[in-house]
């Protein structure tokens, strides 16, 4: 089981720890229940990658729970509870009615070709986003009791509270690849991914190719790039165009009103470009933005995950978008972002970029400094303020304010 | 950049050029609508009646109609042919906004210059196309060998697709219940070819591909003299994807055979400038015209002259008419 890091803050990030605890709780106090593995995730997840201090942090908190209580002592102490029962007996219901409405689409895999289950989760993040923005949902530290004292765990040294990488980690994982692909025998290689390739093209097993290509030493690279000369790359559905929009707030009114008007001084409708290059798979901020630019009437282009900056300055030219939102949270915005940064002056486009994502101040700080309009993190849970910036953001660089 | 470079850039078939093209004719300021009007004046004239391949794709949601194009355009790349594409997406009736995704499954399209995709958001024509998006085909079809709309089957936007592309293809998914549906509104009586998409379902691909052709035997007769043909294919897979392209270029050339190409041409080229009339006048405005047939007249006359220059020409008239009602 690896607990989700959905529920971590930003803000105060010692309450994390508290919160970790409570969900490794939740996964193991039923003996009937418990996981058989448990990951938990870091205090600091939504402020950087974690250390090894950080993750040795977590592991402790399942040792203490194992070691110094009597929770492995007994059976299941949920027994006889009434009211676990009852909540118990509500999940399996549900449960149930979902896999029957899956089973009606025809199954697991159409469910995921017709857009069906992402569409389901970026509507339940919609619903969680726009409770904490109301309140309804209190978030402890980050839209209530947000008064505080300094965090003891983050001062101090710039990042010193999370993992920097090395630079020089990227270039020398290439050269030790590099001199892997050195030391391979050519010919066994090529005859292994000329075999690949046949048996690939004639439909047939590809697990006894594929094991030659590993004892010849084909890199995972080569292995799935011959797949991919013949299947292309699936792309999954973004889920984004499935929910409606709920009664709108008197903000996003506001905000919606502002766009239309800017549209009319641009001559036609606020279009932007929503883009998640490199590769982290963690679409759920670029969702959340890519639908509430929707509701306060934006037209919004969003290619999904994994893009290349070639591929996003490429879009942003074709499409003709007002303005570029980045969202990163794969600690690699340094690089990807004035990749894109960069390819944008070549291709001579003059577009404000913003940028969002798990990023420590010291790096936002270098980003503003090298163009990007404006940076969000974790803290920054009010989607709507965001959305009413971006406007700002294109009306100052049309020079419009 | 001034329109005539602009035109002359988009003729020469420089990709380049395109996005900008594209900005200014869906560009409302009225300095800008007359840059536009002459970009798009000067096209239509020299582009003329031949050209690119101007084909529809349309389908229900789900129906695998991007998969599809995308296996489409790398077919079509392998024969080095360039191909543009305009997808377009429903507008929310109540922010005006629009998701815009159609490039996930559009892979094809990345890093390659042969490829050009634009996203169009309906705005406030429901179900139906943008109102860039006539004009958004002259541009393309200036500089691609190809050029696509795709859209999404709701009822509206297959009859207003219809008219601006010369070839119109529906997609189906095997046992699509919606199928039925289609039929009855007549929609089937639009498409020139039916691709059956994932085949590799297996038999109920099949069903849906004889189901189709059952339901083409009862539907109108086609009024061009082409019988649709109804395909199976696999985006996944590849499988009979050249066929489709096949098919296509057999109805291009039915239609330059039989004089039908344009025909067509012009009737869509008439269906555009009604409707932008009908929408900016109403019906009220139509009426000070003369009426209906009065205004069919008037377009129909109207020989060799663009849509554009039509819609201007035929405006004034109708104010000048208006005019004099309220004097």
């Amino acid at each position: 089981m690896q607990v989700n890091s959905l529920g971590l803050t930003e803000a105060q990030p010692e309450n994390n720890v508290i919160r970790i605890v409570l969900e490794s709780l939740g996964v193991t106090l039923s003996k009937k229940a418990r996981c058989r593995a448990l990951q938990l995730p870091a205090w600091n997840e939504a402020l950087g990658l974690p250390r090894p201090w950080d993750q040795q942090w977590s592991l402790r908190i399942q040792q203490i729970l194992a070691c110094e209580t009597d929770l492995l002592d007994h059976e299941d102490i949920f027994d006889g509870s009434v009211v676990i029962e009852a909540r118990t007996a509500e999940l399996v219901e549900a449960s149930r009615e979902e896999l029957q409405r899956v089973l009606d689409m025809g199954g697991a895999v159409a469910a995921v070709d017709n857009a069906y289950m992402k569409q389901r989760l970026v509507e339940s993040h919609t619903a969680r986003v726009r409770e904490i923005e109301s309140g309804e949902r209190i978030v402890v530290g980050l839209n209530a009791y947000t008064e505080a004292e300094p965090s003891l765990l983050t001062t101090g040294d710039a990042g010193a509270s999370i993992l920097v990488v090395d630079d020089d980690a990227e270039r020398e994982q290439i050269e030790r690849l590099q001199a892997f692909r050195r030391q391979r025998n050519q010919k066994e290689v090529e005859a292994a991914l000329a075999n690949l390739g046949d048996v690939l093209a004639n439909g047939g097993n590809v697990m006894p190719p594929s094991i030659r290509a590993a004892h010849a030493g084909v890199t995972t690279g080569e292995w799935a790039d011959a797949l991919r000369a013949l299947f292309g790359e699936y792309r999954a559905p973004t889920g984004v165009s499935g929910g409606q929009p709920r009664a709108a707030s008197a903000e996003t009114l506001e905000v919606r009103e502002r766009t239309r008007k800017l549209g009319e001084k641009l001559g036609r409708p606020l279009k932007i470009l929503v883009g998640k290059p490199g590769l982290d798979g963690h679409s759920n901020g670029a969702e959340q933005i890519a639908v509430r630019a929707r509701d306060v009437g934006m037209e919004v282009v969003y290619d999904g995950i994994r893009l290349t900056p070639e591929e996003i300055v490429q879009s942003a030219r074709d499409e003709g978008v007002h303005l570029i939102g980045l969202s990163i949270l794969s600690g690699s915005h340094g690089v990807l972002v004035m990749d894109v940064l960069r390819r944008l002056q070549e291709a001579g486009l003059d577009l404000p970029v913003v940028v969002g994502g798990i990023i420590p101040d010291a790096d936002a700080r270098a980003l503003t400094e090298a163009g990007v309009r404006r940076v969000y993190t974790p803290k920054d849970f009010d989607l709507t303020r965001i959305m009413g910036e971006m406007v700002d953001v294109v009306a100052e660089s049309h020079g419009l304010h | 950049m001034a329109s005539t470079e602009l035109a002359e850039r988009l003729l020469a078939r420089d990709r380049a050029a395109v996005p900008d093209a594209l900005n200014l004719i869906d560009d409302r300021r009225p300095a800008r609508r007359d840059e536009s009007f002459a970009l798009l004046d000067r096209l239509q004239r020299e582009v003329g009646d031949g050209g690119a391949l101007r084909v529809g794709v349309t389908g229900a949601p789900g129906s695998g109609k991007s998969t599809l194009l995308d296996a489409l355009v790398r077919a079509l790349r392998r024969r080095e042919r360039s191909v543009g594409i305009i997808a377009v997406d429903p507008s929310s009736p109540k922010s005006g906004g629009a998701l815009l995704g159609d490039r996930v499954r559009l892979r094809s399209a990345a890093g390659d210059p042969g490829v050009f995709v634009r996203s169009m958001a309906a705005r406030d024509r429901l179900g139906g196309l943008a109102d860039a998006t006539f004009a958004g085909v002259e541009v393309l079809c200036a500089v691609f060998d190809w050029v696509f709309v795709e859209t999404v089957g709701v009822g509206q936007s297959e009859s207003e697709v219809a008219g601006l592309v010369d070839t119109l293809a529906f997609v189906a998914q095997p046992a699509a219940g919606d199928l039925l549906q289609f039929m009855k509104a007549g929609i089937v009586e639009l498409p020139h070819l039916f691709v059956v998409n994932k085949t590799d379902l297996g038999p109920a691909a099949e069903r849906t591909a004889a189901e189709l052709q059952a339901g083409l035997r009862l539907g109108e007769a086609p009024e061009d003299g082409w019988a649709p043909v109804v395909l199976r294919a696999s985006a996944r897979d590849g499988g009979g994807v050249d066929a489709v392209l096949e098919a296509m270029e057999a109805h291009r050339r039915h239609l330059e055979a039989t004089g039908g190409l344009k025909e067509r041409r012009r009737r869509g080229r008439i269906a555009f400038v009604r409707e932008a009339l009908v929408r900016r006048y109403g019906s009220y405005g139509i009426q000070r015209f003369g009426g209906r047939e009065k205004l069919d007249e008037r377009l129909g006359a109207a020989e060799g002259s663009s849509a554009f220059r039509l819609v201007r020409d035929v405006a004034r008239e109708i104010e000048t008419a208006l005019a004099e009602a309220c004097a």
